[in-house]
Protein backbone atom coordinates (compact mmCIF):
# COMPACT_ATOMS: atom_id res chain seq x y z
CA UNK A 1 0.00 0.00 0.00
CA UNK A 2 2.31 1.99 1.11
CA UNK A 3 4.79 1.74 -1.86
CA UNK A 4 1.88 2.41 -4.32
CA UNK A 5 1.92 5.94 -2.74
CA UNK A 6 5.36 6.56 -4.10
CA UNK A 7 3.98 4.77 -7.28
CA UNK A 8 1.36 4.99 -9.71
CA UNK A 9 -1.90 4.39 -7.32
CA UNK A 10 -3.46 7.67 -6.13
CA UNK A 11 -4.79 8.44 -2.92
CA UNK A 12 -8.57 7.89 -1.94
CA UNK A 13 -10.99 10.71 -1.08
CA UNK A 14 -11.40 9.38 2.33
CA UNK A 15 -7.55 9.38 2.79
CA UNK A 16 -7.44 13.39 1.54
CA UNK A 17 -10.63 13.94 4.03
CA UNK A 18 -9.16 12.66 7.03
CA UNK A 19 -5.97 14.40 6.49
CA UNK A 20 -7.85 17.65 5.86
CA UNK A 21 -9.28 16.88 9.30
CA UNK A 22 -5.77 15.70 11.04
CA UNK A 23 -7.54 12.05 11.32
CA UNK A 24 -4.39 9.75 9.82
CA UNK A 25 -1.86 8.07 11.91
CA UNK A 26 1.35 10.00 12.15
CA UNK A 27 3.05 7.10 9.84
CA UNK A 28 0.25 7.21 7.41
CA UNK A 29 0.01 11.17 6.91
CA UNK A 30 3.40 10.79 5.96
CA UNK A 31 3.40 8.99 3.47
CA UNK A 32 -0.27 11.20 1.88
CA UNK A 33 2.24 13.84 2.23
CA UNK A 34 5.05 13.08 0.03
CA UNK A 35 2.79 11.09 -2.23
CA UNK A 36 0.96 14.78 -2.50
CA UNK A 37 4.18 16.64 -2.80
CA UNK A 38 4.71 14.12 -6.27
CA UNK A 39 1.69 13.87 -7.60
CA UNK A 40 -0.08 16.73 -9.23
CA UNK A 41 -3.36 15.03 -9.60
CA UNK A 42 -3.76 13.69 -6.10
CA UNK A 43 -2.45 17.33 -5.46
CA UNK A 44 -5.50 19.09 -6.98
CA UNK A 45 -8.18 16.44 -5.70
CA UNK A 46 -6.73 17.26 -2.08
CA UNK A 47 -7.42 21.16 -2.85
CA UNK A 48 -10.81 20.58 -4.12
CA UNK A 49 -11.70 19.33 -0.80
CA UNK A 50 -9.87 21.35 1.05
CA UNK A 51 -11.92 24.46 -1.20
CA UNK A 52 -15.14 22.42 -0.26
CA UNK A 53 -14.30 22.55 3.34
CA UNK A 54 -13.30 26.04 3.68
CA UNK A 55 -16.04 27.29 1.49
CA UNK A 56 -18.95 25.02 3.82
CA UNK A 57 -17.44 27.04 6.62
CA UNK A 58 -17.86 30.76 5.43
CA UNK A 59 -21.63 29.89 5.12
CA UNK A 60 -23.28 32.16 7.58
CA UNK A 61 -25.48 31.18 10.47
CA UNK A 62 -28.72 31.58 9.49
CA UNK A 63 -31.19 32.29 12.24
CA UNK A 64 -34.81 31.57 12.56
CA UNK A 65 -37.30 34.40 12.09
CA UNK A 66 -38.44 33.57 15.37
CA UNK A 67 -38.06 31.71 19.07
CA UNK A 68 -38.93 27.81 19.74
CA UNK A 69 -39.23 28.49 23.51
CA UNK A 70 -41.97 26.36 24.59
CA UNK A 71 -45.17 28.12 26.22
CA UNK A 72 -46.22 26.85 29.37
CA UNK A 73 -49.99 25.59 27.49
CA UNK A 74 -47.71 24.05 24.81
CA UNK A 75 -45.46 22.74 27.20
CA UNK A 76 -48.60 21.05 29.18
CA UNK A 77 -50.14 19.71 25.80
CA UNK A 78 -46.74 17.97 25.58
CA UNK A 79 -47.07 16.30 28.92
CA UNK A 80 -44.47 14.19 29.61
CA UNK A 81 -46.13 10.32 30.28
CA UNK A 82 -45.21 9.84 34.01
CA UNK A 83 -42.99 6.65 33.73
CA UNK A 84 -45.04 5.15 36.15
CA UNK A 85 -48.59 5.05 34.17
CA UNK A 86 -48.97 4.64 30.50
CA UNK A 87 -46.33 2.54 29.82
CA UNK A 88 -46.30 -0.46 32.11
CA UNK A 89 -50.27 -0.60 31.70
CA UNK A 90 -49.69 -1.14 28.06
CA UNK A 91 -46.57 -3.78 28.46
CA UNK A 92 -48.23 -5.69 30.96
CA UNK A 93 -51.77 -6.01 29.49
CA UNK A 94 -51.04 -8.85 27.20
CA UNK A 95 -49.45 -10.91 30.17
CA UNK A 96 -52.11 -10.04 32.64
CA UNK A 97 -54.44 -11.24 29.71
CA UNK A 98 -52.22 -14.54 28.97
CA UNK A 99 -52.50 -15.74 32.94
CA UNK A 100 -55.78 -14.84 33.33
CA UNK A 101 -56.82 -16.99 30.10
CA UNK A 102 -54.55 -19.52 31.35
CA UNK A 103 -56.29 -20.06 34.84
CA UNK A 104 -59.59 -19.81 33.28
CA UNK A 105 -58.42 -22.70 30.75
CA UNK A 106 -57.01 -24.51 34.02
CA UNK A 107 -60.59 -24.05 35.74
CA UNK A 108 -62.08 -25.48 32.62
CA UNK A 109 -59.87 -29.11 32.30
CA UNK A 110 -59.67 -29.37 36.80
CA UNK A 111 -62.86 -28.32 38.10
CA UNK A 112 -65.40 -29.01 34.99
CA UNK A 113 -63.80 -32.21 33.97
CA UNK A 114 -64.84 -33.42 30.11
CA UNK A 115 -64.17 -36.98 30.93
CA UNK A 116 -63.93 -39.15 34.25
CA UNK A 117 -60.16 -40.00 33.50
CA UNK A 118 -58.85 -36.23 33.99
CA UNK A 119 -61.34 -35.52 37.12
CA UNK A 120 -60.97 -37.67 39.73
CA UNK A 121 -61.22 -35.83 43.01
CA UNK A 122 -63.12 -32.47 41.80
CA UNK A 123 -66.17 -31.50 42.80
CA UNK A 124 -67.63 -32.32 39.81
CA UNK A 125 -66.91 -36.28 39.63
CA UNK A 126 -68.16 -36.07 43.45
CA UNK A 127 -71.18 -34.95 41.70
CA UNK A 128 -71.30 -37.67 38.92
CA UNK A 129 -70.46 -40.20 42.05
CA UNK A 130 -73.20 -39.40 43.05
CA UNK A 131 -75.61 -39.61 40.59
CA UNK A 132 -74.13 -42.84 40.12
CA UNK A 133 -75.02 -44.14 43.36
CA UNK A 134 -78.95 -42.78 42.63
CA UNK A 135 -79.10 -45.08 39.31
CA UNK A 136 -78.10 -48.28 39.17
CA UNK A 137 -76.01 -50.02 36.53
CA UNK A 138 -73.80 -48.63 33.83
CA UNK A 139 -74.27 -44.99 31.79
CA UNK A 140 -75.58 -43.75 35.38
CA UNK A 141 -76.39 -40.44 33.97
CA UNK A 142 -77.67 -41.58 31.01
CA UNK A 143 -80.38 -43.83 32.69
CA UNK A 144 -80.96 -41.02 35.16
CA UNK A 145 -82.15 -38.33 32.99
CA UNK A 146 -85.15 -40.29 31.51
CA UNK A 147 -86.20 -41.18 35.06
CA UNK A 148 -85.98 -37.42 36.00
CA UNK A 149 -87.85 -36.78 32.58
CA UNK A 150 -90.66 -38.50 34.23
CA UNK A 151 -91.29 -36.87 37.37
CA UNK A 152 -90.17 -33.65 36.06
CA UNK A 153 -89.07 -31.13 32.87
CA UNK A 154 -89.09 -33.79 30.33
CA UNK A 155 -87.07 -31.48 28.14
CA UNK A 156 -84.67 -29.93 30.74
CA UNK A 157 -83.48 -33.20 31.97
CA UNK A 158 -82.45 -34.45 28.65
CA UNK A 159 -80.77 -31.39 27.77
CA UNK A 160 -78.60 -32.43 30.51
CA UNK A 161 -78.20 -35.78 29.91
CA UNK A 162 -77.38 -34.79 26.42
CA UNK A 163 -74.84 -32.31 27.30
CA UNK A 164 -73.21 -34.87 30.27
CA UNK A 165 -72.03 -37.08 28.35
CA UNK A 166 -69.56 -34.80 29.99
CA UNK A 167 -70.46 -35.05 33.42
CA UNK A 168 -72.08 -38.52 33.42
CA UNK A 169 -69.30 -40.34 31.29
CA UNK A 170 -67.44 -40.84 34.56
CA UNK A 171 -69.47 -43.64 35.15
CA UNK A 172 -69.37 -44.98 31.41
CA UNK A 173 -65.64 -45.08 31.66
CA UNK A 174 -65.09 -46.64 35.35
CA UNK A 175 -67.25 -49.78 34.70
CA UNK A 176 -65.58 -51.73 37.45
CA UNK A 177 -66.18 -49.22 39.95
CA UNK A 178 -69.86 -48.18 38.50
CA UNK A 179 -70.56 -52.07 39.03
CA UNK A 180 -69.67 -51.81 42.48
CA UNK A 181 -71.52 -48.66 43.19
CA UNK A 182 -74.21 -50.29 41.93
CA UNK A 183 -74.23 -52.70 44.34
CA UNK A 184 -74.40 -50.54 46.99
CA UNK A 185 -76.52 -48.40 45.65
CA UNK A 186 -79.07 -50.82 45.05
CA UNK A 187 -81.30 -51.26 47.62
CA UNK A 188 -82.27 -47.19 47.69
CA UNK A 189 -85.00 -47.57 45.50
CA UNK A 190 -87.63 -45.15 46.23
CA UNK A 191 -85.19 -42.29 47.15
CA UNK A 192 -83.34 -42.82 43.52
CA UNK A 193 -85.76 -40.23 41.45
CA UNK A 194 -85.10 -37.40 44.00
CA UNK A 195 -81.79 -38.02 43.65
CA UNK A 196 -81.67 -38.15 39.96
CA UNK A 197 -83.50 -34.88 39.69
CA UNK A 198 -80.68 -33.60 41.98
CA UNK A 199 -78.43 -34.54 39.76
CA UNK A 200 -80.19 -33.56 36.58
CA UNK A 201 -80.18 -30.05 38.23
CA UNK A 202 -76.42 -30.25 39.06
CA UNK A 203 -75.64 -31.36 35.42
CA UNK A 204 -77.40 -28.46 34.04
CA UNK A 205 -76.03 -25.90 36.60
CA UNK A 206 -72.28 -27.51 35.50
CA UNK A 207 -73.25 -26.72 31.60
CA UNK A 208 -73.99 -22.99 32.79
CA UNK A 209 -70.94 -23.20 34.28
CA UNK A 210 -69.24 -24.35 31.28
CA UNK A 211 -70.66 -21.72 29.03
CA UNK A 212 -69.63 -18.75 31.54
CA UNK A 213 -66.22 -20.34 30.84
CA UNK A 214 -66.02 -20.49 27.51
CA UNK A 215 -67.32 -17.16 27.25
CA UNK A 216 -64.39 -15.46 29.65
CA UNK A 217 -61.94 -17.57 28.21
CA UNK A 218 -63.15 -16.08 24.69
CA UNK A 219 -62.94 -12.71 25.99
CA UNK A 220 -59.52 -12.98 27.50
CA UNK A 221 -58.29 -14.65 24.14
CA UNK A 222 -59.66 -11.59 22.86
CA UNK A 223 -58.17 -9.25 25.58
CA UNK A 224 -54.55 -10.72 24.79
CA UNK A 225 -54.77 -10.24 21.17
CA UNK A 226 -56.62 -6.66 21.23
CA UNK A 227 -53.68 -5.67 24.15
CA UNK A 228 -50.89 -7.44 22.15
CA UNK A 229 -52.20 -5.41 19.04
CA UNK A 230 -52.22 -2.21 20.74
CA UNK A 231 -48.60 -2.77 22.25
CA UNK A 232 -47.49 -3.11 19.11
CA UNK A 233 -48.60 -0.10 17.83
CA UNK A 234 -47.77 1.60 20.33
CA UNK A 235 -44.08 0.78 20.25
CA UNK A 236 -43.78 1.65 16.25
CA UNK A 237 -45.41 4.82 16.83
CA UNK A 238 -43.06 5.23 19.59
CA UNK A 239 -40.04 4.58 17.34
CA UNK A 240 -41.57 7.00 14.64
CA UNK A 241 -41.75 9.61 17.39
CA UNK A 242 -37.96 8.97 18.10
CA UNK B 1 -22.88 21.85 28.05
CA UNK B 2 -22.22 18.74 29.97
CA UNK B 3 -25.11 16.04 31.27
CA UNK B 4 -25.13 17.54 34.84
CA UNK B 5 -25.72 20.85 33.64
CA UNK B 6 -28.20 22.02 36.20
CA UNK B 7 -30.01 23.47 33.76
CA UNK B 8 -30.38 20.54 31.70
CA UNK B 9 -31.28 18.44 35.74
CA UNK B 10 -34.09 21.26 36.38
CA UNK B 11 -35.35 20.63 33.06
CA UNK B 12 -35.54 17.19 33.38
CA UNK B 13 -37.01 17.53 36.57
CA UNK B 14 -40.20 19.68 34.79
CA UNK B 15 -38.82 22.85 35.09
CA UNK B 16 -40.18 24.77 31.83
CA UNK B 17 -37.64 28.03 32.14
CA UNK B 18 -34.55 26.06 32.54
CA UNK B 19 -35.44 24.51 29.62
CA UNK B 20 -36.38 27.32 27.79
CA UNK B 21 -33.15 28.77 28.66
CA UNK B 22 -31.60 25.66 26.79
CA UNK B 23 -34.06 25.96 23.66
CA UNK B 24 -32.41 29.85 23.45
CA UNK B 25 -29.14 28.53 23.68
CA UNK B 26 -29.43 25.84 21.07
CA UNK B 27 -32.06 26.97 18.42
CA UNK B 28 -29.76 28.61 16.27
CA UNK B 29 -27.84 25.12 15.79
CA UNK B 30 -30.82 23.40 15.74
CA UNK B 31 -32.68 25.79 13.19
CA UNK B 32 -29.25 26.46 10.46
CA UNK B 33 -29.18 22.06 10.91
CA UNK B 34 -32.84 21.49 9.80
CA UNK B 35 -32.22 24.71 7.04
CA UNK B 36 -29.40 23.05 5.81
CA UNK B 37 -30.86 19.47 5.56
CA UNK B 38 -34.31 20.66 4.24
CA UNK B 39 -33.63 23.50 2.66
CA UNK B 40 -36.78 25.42 3.24
CA UNK B 41 -37.37 28.29 6.16
CA UNK B 42 -41.08 26.90 6.94
CA UNK B 43 -40.22 23.19 7.14
CA UNK B 44 -36.93 24.15 8.62
CA UNK B 45 -38.75 26.39 11.66
CA UNK B 46 -41.89 23.09 11.75
CA UNK B 47 -39.05 20.58 11.78
CA UNK B 48 -36.58 22.58 15.26
CA UNK B 49 -40.13 23.53 16.84
CA UNK B 50 -40.95 19.65 16.56
CA UNK B 51 -37.68 18.74 17.56
CA UNK B 52 -37.61 21.13 21.22
CA UNK B 53 -41.50 19.54 21.74
CA UNK B 54 -39.96 16.18 21.01
CA UNK B 55 -37.07 17.33 23.21
CA UNK B 56 -39.30 18.41 26.08
CA UNK B 57 -41.13 15.24 26.19
CA UNK B 58 -38.70 13.08 26.00
CA UNK B 59 -35.79 14.68 28.30
CA UNK B 60 -36.73 12.04 31.39
CA UNK B 61 -35.50 9.67 29.26
CA UNK B 62 -31.70 11.85 28.87
CA UNK B 63 -29.55 10.06 30.87
CA UNK B 64 -25.85 9.87 30.84
CA UNK B 65 -25.70 11.42 27.52
CA UNK B 66 -24.86 14.71 26.14
CA UNK B 67 -27.73 16.96 25.51
CA UNK B 68 -26.16 18.38 22.33
CA UNK B 69 -25.91 15.21 20.61
CA UNK B 70 -29.06 14.11 21.88
CA UNK B 71 -30.74 17.04 20.36
CA UNK B 72 -29.22 17.11 17.23
CA UNK B 73 -29.92 13.59 16.69
CA UNK B 74 -33.95 14.19 17.33
CA UNK B 75 -33.52 17.02 15.19
CA UNK B 76 -31.70 15.02 12.09
CA UNK B 77 -34.38 12.28 12.63
CA UNK B 78 -37.27 14.64 12.25
CA UNK B 79 -35.65 16.22 9.10
CA UNK B 80 -35.00 12.45 7.77
CA UNK B 81 -38.64 11.57 8.43
CA UNK B 82 -39.64 14.90 6.60
CA UNK B 83 -37.22 14.27 3.42
CA UNK B 84 -38.98 10.45 3.50
CA UNK B 85 -42.42 12.12 3.30
CA UNK B 86 -41.29 14.32 0.36
CA UNK B 87 -39.38 11.21 -1.40
CA UNK B 88 -35.87 11.45 0.05
CA UNK B 89 -35.56 14.82 -2.00
CA UNK B 90 -35.43 18.52 -0.54
CA UNK B 91 -38.34 20.21 -2.10
CA UNK B 92 -35.84 23.08 -3.32
CA UNK B 93 -33.37 21.86 -6.02
CA UNK B 94 -30.58 23.48 -7.57
CA UNK B 95 -32.34 25.45 -9.38
CA UNK B 96 -35.26 26.22 -7.49
CA UNK B 97 -32.44 27.45 -4.55
CA UNK B 98 -31.06 29.70 -7.10
CA UNK B 99 -34.19 31.00 -7.97
CA UNK B 100 -35.61 31.32 -4.45
CA UNK B 101 -32.23 32.50 -3.53
CA UNK B 102 -31.88 30.27 -0.49
CA UNK B 103 -31.11 30.89 2.31
CA UNK B 104 -32.50 34.50 2.55
CA UNK B 105 -29.67 37.00 2.36
CA UNK B 106 -31.81 39.66 4.78
CA UNK B 107 -31.80 36.57 7.48
CA UNK B 108 -28.52 36.08 7.02
CA UNK B 109 -26.63 37.18 10.15
CA UNK B 110 -22.55 36.19 9.22
CA UNK B 111 -20.09 36.18 12.21
CA UNK B 112 -17.02 37.97 11.90
CA UNK B 113 -14.84 35.51 11.47
CA UNK B 114 -16.89 33.85 8.33
CA UNK B 115 -16.24 35.90 5.60
CA UNK B 116 -18.89 37.17 3.31
CA UNK B 117 -19.14 35.29 0.56
CA UNK B 118 -19.97 36.02 -2.90
CA UNK B 119 -23.66 35.53 -3.41
CA UNK B 120 -24.23 33.58 -6.13
CA UNK B 121 -20.82 31.25 -4.65
CA UNK B 122 -23.24 30.91 -1.33
CA UNK B 123 -26.02 30.25 -3.36
CA UNK B 124 -24.06 27.56 -5.58
CA UNK B 125 -22.93 26.08 -2.57
CA UNK B 126 -26.18 25.75 -0.48
CA UNK B 127 -27.93 24.03 -3.79
CA UNK B 128 -24.87 21.43 -3.92
CA UNK B 129 -25.35 20.75 -0.56
CA UNK B 130 -29.02 20.05 -0.96
CA UNK B 131 -28.14 17.75 -3.77
CA UNK B 132 -26.31 15.65 -1.27
CA UNK B 133 -27.91 12.27 -0.20
CA UNK B 134 -29.39 13.16 3.27
CA UNK B 135 -26.32 10.91 5.10
CA UNK B 136 -23.77 12.34 3.81
CA UNK B 137 -25.20 16.11 3.71
CA UNK B 138 -25.68 15.82 7.35
CA UNK B 139 -22.02 14.60 8.08
CA UNK B 140 -20.88 17.43 5.97
CA UNK B 141 -23.30 19.94 7.61
CA UNK B 142 -21.89 18.83 11.14
CA UNK B 143 -18.45 19.05 10.33
CA UNK B 144 -18.03 21.92 8.05
CA UNK B 145 -20.37 24.24 8.88
CA UNK B 146 -21.40 23.89 12.57
CA UNK B 147 -17.50 22.06 13.43
CA UNK B 148 -18.63 19.27 15.46
CA UNK B 149 -15.88 16.75 15.81
CA UNK B 150 -16.24 12.82 14.46
CA UNK B 151 -16.81 11.67 18.09
CA UNK B 152 -19.80 13.75 18.61
CA UNK B 153 -20.91 13.51 14.99
CA UNK B 154 -20.72 9.62 15.40
CA UNK B 155 -22.95 10.67 18.56
CA UNK B 156 -25.30 12.19 16.54
CA UNK B 157 -25.62 9.82 13.33
CA UNK B 158 -25.51 6.73 16.17
CA UNK B 159 -22.67 5.28 14.01
CA UNK B 160 -19.08 4.45 13.87
CA UNK B 161 -16.43 6.93 13.49
CA UNK B 162 -15.33 5.17 10.26
CA UNK B 163 -18.73 5.54 8.85
CA UNK B 164 -18.70 8.97 9.60
CA UNK B 165 -15.14 9.32 8.07
CA UNK B 166 -16.21 8.10 4.50
CA UNK B 167 -19.78 9.84 4.54
CA UNK B 168 -17.92 13.07 5.35
CA UNK B 169 -15.20 12.20 2.36
CA UNK B 170 -17.99 11.51 0.06
CA UNK B 171 -19.72 14.51 0.69
CA UNK B 172 -16.88 16.73 0.32
CA UNK B 173 -16.04 14.89 -2.77
CA UNK B 174 -19.32 15.72 -4.29
CA UNK B 175 -19.45 18.82 -3.39
CA UNK B 176 -15.81 19.80 -4.87
CA UNK B 177 -16.55 18.02 -8.31
CA UNK B 178 -19.78 20.04 -8.65
CA UNK B 179 -17.95 23.06 -7.80
CA UNK B 180 -14.98 22.22 -9.88
CA UNK B 181 -17.44 21.94 -12.83
CA UNK B 182 -18.35 25.13 -12.50
CA UNK B 183 -15.21 27.45 -12.00
CA UNK B 184 -16.78 30.30 -12.63
CA UNK B 185 -18.16 30.25 -9.16
CA UNK B 186 -15.32 30.03 -7.07
CA UNK B 187 -13.76 33.24 -6.30
CA UNK B 188 -10.34 33.66 -7.56
CA UNK B 189 -8.09 32.89 -4.16
CA UNK B 190 -9.76 29.16 -4.74
CA UNK B 191 -9.44 28.81 -8.49
CA UNK B 192 -6.08 29.72 -8.31
CA UNK B 193 -5.65 27.16 -5.70
CA UNK B 194 -6.92 24.47 -7.59
CA UNK B 195 -4.66 24.67 -10.51
CA UNK B 196 -2.33 21.61 -10.66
Amino acid sequence: MISGLFRREHLSDADLSARIDGRLSIRRSRAVAAHLHRCPRCRQAFEGLQTAKLLLGELPRQQPARSFVLSPEAAAREARPPPASRRPAFSFAPAVALVLLVALLAADFVVLPEDGSGGSGSADSAAALQAERATPGLGAAAEAAPAAADAVAPTEARQSADADTTAGAPAASGDGASEDEAGFAAPAGPAETAKAQAEATEAKEDAADRTLLRILEGAAAVALLLSALLLIRARSGKRRGA
Amino acid sequence: MTADDPRLQRARDGELAAFNELVLEYQGLVFSLCLRMLGSRPAAEDAAQDAFVSAWRSLGGLRGTAFRPWLLRIAANLCRDELRRRGRRPATSLETALEEGLPEPAAAAPTPERAALDEELRRGIEAALLDLPPDQRLAVILCDIEQLDYAEIAAVMRSTLGTVKSRIARGRARLRDRLQAEPELLPARFRQESRP
